[in-house]
């Protein structure tokens, strides 16, 4: 099985580190940021199969990463994680360009699926 | 009825219930990352299990971190729970009696993640002494909600507002202090605020110094 890599960026410490580790006993090399900045420096260093954004982060919202992304000329797949327990904004899901949504409380196994689904399908697969 | 008293009613029916749809959706937003910790941790515990009945061992330290994190994050949401619930009481009764220091606090407790999400410091300043006031505290909450919002917008990362309570022979002020110099008024809602201030029986002076903005709302002890 390819051991795809991704980076997941929310500012709640506790969860993404969580998530990271469940993540790893799962086969998948994860790494983490809780914010954009951090992320963006991660991003200049090291490559990902996909990134995973929390929308709502202090200073640097996840559209905010997600576009400086594109301008930087990072052609990584994204999925957004958004915080409204099942109710998508309707702007939340109009960001061109995002592949797909995941809403908390995040279902694991339903984030590798959309995961994997997202990286089989953008370009090399 | 006339129909400027119809007007003003539906004012403050309409911004009052969208300030508290803006607070009920940033407290269930906050709940929602309390119930996504404790769902991931309970899902680790469950990885964890599994690993152990597979031959992997489970320090005691490990597991005392993780009940530690489900505790701590059940004190989180048990307070968020409370600030809310107190909030919401503040509806009960139009006019009632309560005490400024704890209805200023339960604001700024609810309010803190707009501060959080600009990256701007609020520091608070209450009045040691128990300061009862007859009015509507919902109304209250939101004139200085208004004002909170207004300057929060206007800050950069790292400032500092400050929120006090002084209270004086016949009023008590509300004070929130900011660097900002001058206040912009195109997106504030001067017809909405005036209303209020006209309905709780407040003042409010707006003073400059060479580095600070101070706004003053000044409630009536006695209503």
């Amino acid at each position: 099985m390819d051991q795809f890599r991704v980076l997941l960026v929310d500012d709640e410490e506790e969860l993404v580190t969580t998530i990271v580790e469940r993540l790893g006993y799962r086969g998948w090399s994860a790494k983490y940021a809780l914010g954009g900045q951090e992320a963006l420096q991660i991003l200049e260093n090291e490559s990902f199969d996909i990134v995973v954004l929390d929308l709502k982060m202090p200073e640097m919202s996840g559209e905010d990463v997600f576009e400086k992304m594109q301008e930087n000329g990072y052609h990584i797949p994204v999925l957004m994680i958004t915080g409204h327990g099942g109710y998508v904004e309707e702007e939340e899901q109009q960001i061109d360009g995002v592949a797909d949504y995941i809403a908390k409380p995040i279902n694991l196994e339903d984030l590798i699926v959309k995961m994997e689904k997202t990286i089989r399908s953008s370009d090399g697969f | 009825m006339d129909s400027d008293d119809s007007k003003q009613e539906r004012i403050l029916r309409e911004k009052g219930l969208a300030f508290f749809g803006a607070i009920t959706a940033s407290v269930s937003h906050e709940l929602n990352n309390v119930i996504s910790i404790v769902n991931q941790t309970a899902g680790l515990l469950d990885d964890l299990l599994y690993g152990a009945q597979n031959g992997q061992q489970i320090a005691n330290e490990r597991l005392q971190k993780i009940a530690d994190r489900v505790a701590e994050q059940s004190h989180r949401g048990v307070d968020i729970i409370k600030q809310l619930n107190t909030f919401s009481h503040n509806v009960d009764e139009p006019i009632c009696e309560f005490e400024v220091n704890s209805l200023v606090e339960n604001l700024i407790n609810l309010c803190q993640r707009f501060a959080d999400m600009r990256r701007v410091n609020l520091e608070k300043q209450f009045s040691s002494q128990t300061i009862n006031v007859t009015n509507s505290p919902f109304l209250v909450q939101q004139a200085l909600y208004l004002n909170y919002r207004r300057i929060l917008g206007m800050l950069d990362p790292d400032e500092t507002i400050t929120i006090s309570v002084e209270p004086e022979e016949k009023y008590v002020n509300l004070i929130l202090k900011c660097t900002i110099l001058d206040l912009e008024s195109d997106n504030f809602d001067s017809e909405y605020y005036n209303l209020l201030l006209k309905r709780i029986g407040s003042s409010v002076d707006i003073l400059t110094d060479p580095e600070h903005t101070v706004i003053m709302l000044a409630i009536p002890i006695d209503e």
